[in-house]
């Protein structure tokens, strides 16, 4: 029979742990992409702080005040349009044009003072260059005005508060720590760990994303990613409670199949992994569909950090804890029971190389109940862990 | 619940939920007042990048002081020392920039949000109050302190007759000075000047080591005039003088319809999320729905009335968090209801409350861990930041309660109706079969597709 992709077959039989490696190399291949792309950009633009993307409010740049009078306020949307496309058109001597970051419209007592404010990050960071650009910049919009002489420029410091980041990177730290604790606390070493690791792939792999987007990072950034952290560990905690169910009635046992009790963790939790990221990410997309540019540059993080959030959480951090678990629970043996040889590294091995090489041949199996079959033609001492046995416990 | 209670309940909840959003958006007069009642909704703040606010550009007056490095270091001092006043001052979401003109003038940017009339703070600030205290009325006199070295923070106080006046704090060098002022001139008086002109004359009575001092004047201040007398000192106090060269009002950094984009991109996520838990959820879904209308009422009534909420596009996103995490929490009981229904032969009343028993660690645990990373934020966080986290911190509290009590009280008296309604709750039993059949027939459905 043909492999079958249906949804439903797909949750049914589904085995992170059997995927476990393709899992763990696309986010190692996404980081290198992003890490060519800063690369490539800054050997190329020689900016490196441009290559990330570090946008107007931590780096500062140019106001450029268009006066307009009436026409500022009658005719917004398209003297916006024609200004910000002059003024994207201009390039300096090496080429390089700069990009309007936020516009606004600036009114006085006076209509006849109304203007439009353009800011737009610089794109050297030689001040005779910027000048330069800013000059050419500033002639061009004249020249779309024959008439007045009303466009001036200033250069702007970051508005972004100084602290912002550092508090921000402090919080995260004292924070993260916290929660590492709860989680110690509330569910095992093991899936701290875990969950933290979790975190910090999500992070990553936001910056990342956001890098290989070429989306601007500016204040309101720092706030997408901690909303982004939070999301993801609520995320990780959810699927660990059901592992944390499963093993109560398997507490003190030996060799416990955490792979299985993970797999199967992820697959109840699968339905409801994905109706709260759609959920949450429908708000998210139609205020990126309707918002301006500015708000687009806020959302499109949001939404690149929940699909990362959603990903660790399913296929990263359940092998994680099931691998770490695991190898935790067989150190403490060997520590304690010095003399008990119950396991046998070597056969560990060929179990992985056998599943990765039997990827293809095996998948309309049920990836559990195969990891119980092999695992119980070696070793008789196995617990053997099934639903039915989780069942007949809880009802008891 | 017997029916009869079970429909009080609905209709209170109802009522609740119709006045609530009522009172959200409505304006009217209040009898025998001068003033109107504005719908809460509308009285939430909104920050500079929501619905925009006044600018000022400030010329830097340099002085007196010699020096490129001197003059930019005076200058960022200045500007941080701005930024600490506005914030003090409760305009927590101002930017203060130090920029440069055309004309190659350093000039100083400050946006803040269009609440509690920014634009006197503005002007005082263009308008600083030289203090200093003098020993005498004398050309020649020996100036004792001046504002600028040794003046800290200049506040509005009371006096001991409960009076209005300005209270003064030192610096380091400035309580030193002024300790050894009123130990030199015990039983003497100074005289206090600003912008050279006599404003008032002190008797000093005892030595005052502690760098805190109070001015007031013989008819008393208003608390406006102590307030902007207050700003000025605090201004004077500057390392470099300001010039305003313009105050403009300016629209939101995010485009001009950001707020009502929001509100549009909020509604449409919200409607589809409603009707997404009544399609997959049915009677349970309808239950989390009016949870949901009353999560979402309080969380704009409390986003209205706590003063530190000032709503950013980063405050935004807490809110739609907060909204993902409420949604998250009806769903993962739901989920669990679904399930303790199907593997077992509890009766609908049974399944739902072990739904809810068995699904409450877990949603406390990841409520608990993201509260955290909010209180963290709320107190290490700058000023920014803290917006996200109070909106977060808020939901996240309302998202608790709404997912385990509300929505258990709307289900409670949904039962007394339509108990045994498998159609209504949307939940099915399993069909039981062996473990080694599963397979074959889901591969069969295959073969059809």
């Amino acid at each position: 029979m043909k492999k079958s992709f249906s949804l439903r077959n797909l949750v049914k039989n589904f085995s992170v742990h059997k995927y476990a490696r393709i899992f763990g190399i696309i986010p190692v291949a996404i980081v290198l992409i992003a890490l060519v792309v800063i690369i490539a950009l800054g050997a190329s633009g020689g900016s490196y702080t441009d290559a990330i993307g570090i946008g107007i409010d931590f780096e500062g740049g140019t106001v450029l005040t268009v006066r307009l009078g009436e026409a500022a306020l009658k005719d917004y949307d398209n003297q916006v349009r024609e200004i910000t496309q002059t003024i994207e058109e201009q390039q300096d001597a090496d080429g390089r044009s700069v990009r309007v970051t936020y516009v606004q419209r600036q009114t006085g007592n006076n209509d006849n003072n109304a203007s439009i404010a353009f800011r737009y990050k610089n794109v050297s960071s030689n001040d005779e260059r910027i000048n330069e650009l800013n000059t050419k910049i500033r002639d061009a919009v004249n020249a779309m005005y024959p008439d007045e002489d009303n466009v001036t420029y200033e250069s702007i410091g970051a508005t972004a508060a100084q602290d912002l980041l550092s508090k921000a990177a402090i919080a995260l730290v004292v924070s993260v720590a916290l929660i590492l604790v709860y989680i110690i606390i509330r569910f095992t070493l093991m899936s701290g760990f875990a969950a933290i690791i979790a975190l910090i792939h999500d992070v990553v792999i936001m910056f990342a994303l956001t890098v290989i987007c070429r989306v601007q990072i500016n204040s309101s950034y720092v706030a997408a990613m901690i909303t982004i952290i939070a999301y993801s560990i609520n995320n990780t905690i959810i699927i660990f409670d059901r592992c944390r169910e499963y093993l109560k009635p398997l507490k003190g046992q030996k060799n416990i199949d955490y792979r299985g009790i993970g797999d199967m963790a992820v697959r109840e939790t699968f339905t409801r992994s994905i109706y709260t990221t759609l959920t949450t990410m429908v708000t998210v997309i139609f205020l990126a569909i309707l918002g301006s540019d500015s708000i687009r540059e806020f959302c499109v993080p949001i939404i690149l950090g929940l699909v990362a959030g959603l990903y660790s959480s399913v296929c990263l951090a359940t092998p994680l804890w099931s691998a770490m678990s695991a190898s935790f629970d067989r150190t403490k043996e060997k520590y304690f029971k010095r003399n008990t040889v119950s396991y046998d590294k070597k056969e560990d091995d060929e179990e992985q190389v056998s599943l990765a090489a039997g990827d293809g041949a095996e998948v309309k199996a049920k990836a559990a109940k195969q990891t119980d079959q092999q695992q119980k033609q070696k070793a008789n001492t196995i617990y053997k862990y099934s639903k039915k046995n989780t069942t007949f416990k809880k009802k008891k | 619940m017997n029916k009869k209670k079970s429909i009080i309940v609905l209709t209170v909840v109802s009522v609740f939920i119709v006045l609530m959003t009522v009172f959200a958006v409505v304006e009217f007069p209040i009898a025998d007042t001068v003033y109107d009642y504005h719908g809460y909704a509308r009285t939430i703040k909104l920050g500079l990048d929501m619905s925009g606010g006044i600018s000022a550009v400030f010329r830097v007056n340099g002085d007196g002081i010699d020096g490129a490095d001197e003059l930019s270091a005076a200058v960022d001092g200045t500007v941080s020392s701005l930024t600490s006043m506005l914030v003090g001052k409760g305009y927590t979401e101002a930017t203060v920039t130090r920029g440069t003109n055309s004309n190659g003038d350093i000039t100083i940017r400050v946006e803040v949000p269009d609440v509690d009339d920014p634009e006197r703070v503005l002007d005082l600030v263009g308008n600083p109050a030289r203090l200093e205290f003098r020993s005498s009325q004398d050309d020649n006199a020996e100036v004792l302190i001046v504002g600028r070295d040794h003046l800290e923070s200049a506040f509005v106080t009371t006096d001991e007759n409960s009076q209005y006046a300005v209270g003064l704090r030192f610096n380091a060098a400035g309580t030193e000075k002024f300790a050894q002022v009123t130990s030199d001139y015990l039983n003497q008086q100074i005289y206090i000047y600003i912008d050279n002109q006599l404003y008032t004359t002190v008797n000093v009575n005892s030595t005052i080591t502690n760098g805190q001092a109070i001015i007031t004047n013989n008819s008393g201040y208003t608390y406006e005039e102590a307030y902007d007398f207050a700003t000025r000192l605090q201004s004077g106090t500057f390392a470099v003088s300001l010039d305003v060269t313009e105050v403009r009002n300016i629209s939101p950094t995010l485009g001009e319809n950001s707020i009502f984009i929001a509100l549009i991109a909020g509604a449409i996520g919200v409607a589809l999320i409603f009707i997404f838990l009544g399609v997959a959820y049915r009677g349970l879904g309808l239950a989390a729905d009016i949870a949901l209308m009353i999560y979402v009422v309080l969380l704009l009534w409390f986003c209205a009335v706590l003063p530190w909420v000032q709503l950013t596009l980063p405050g935004i996103a807490g809110i739609l968090l907060s909204i993902g995490m409420a949604v998250d929490a009806n769903v993962i009981i739901f989920e669990r209801i679904k399930d303790e229904y199907r593997k077992t032969s509890k009766p609908i009343p049974t399944a739902i409350k072990d739904g809810f028993k068995r699904s409450t660690a877990a949603i406390i645990d990841g409520n608990v861990t993201t509260l955290i990373g909010a209180i963290v934020l709320w107190i290490l966080g700058s000023a920014s930041i803290v917006g996200f986290a109070v909106t977060l911190f808020i939901g996240i509290i309302l998202s608790m309660f709404t997912s385990l009590v509300v929505t258990r009280i709307v289900l409670k008296c949904f039962i007394p109706h339509n108990s045994t309604s498998e159609m209504f709750y949307g939940l099915k039993r399993e069909e039981v079969q062996e473990d080694s059949e599963e397979v074959a027939p889901a591969a069969a459905k295959e073969a059809h597709v």
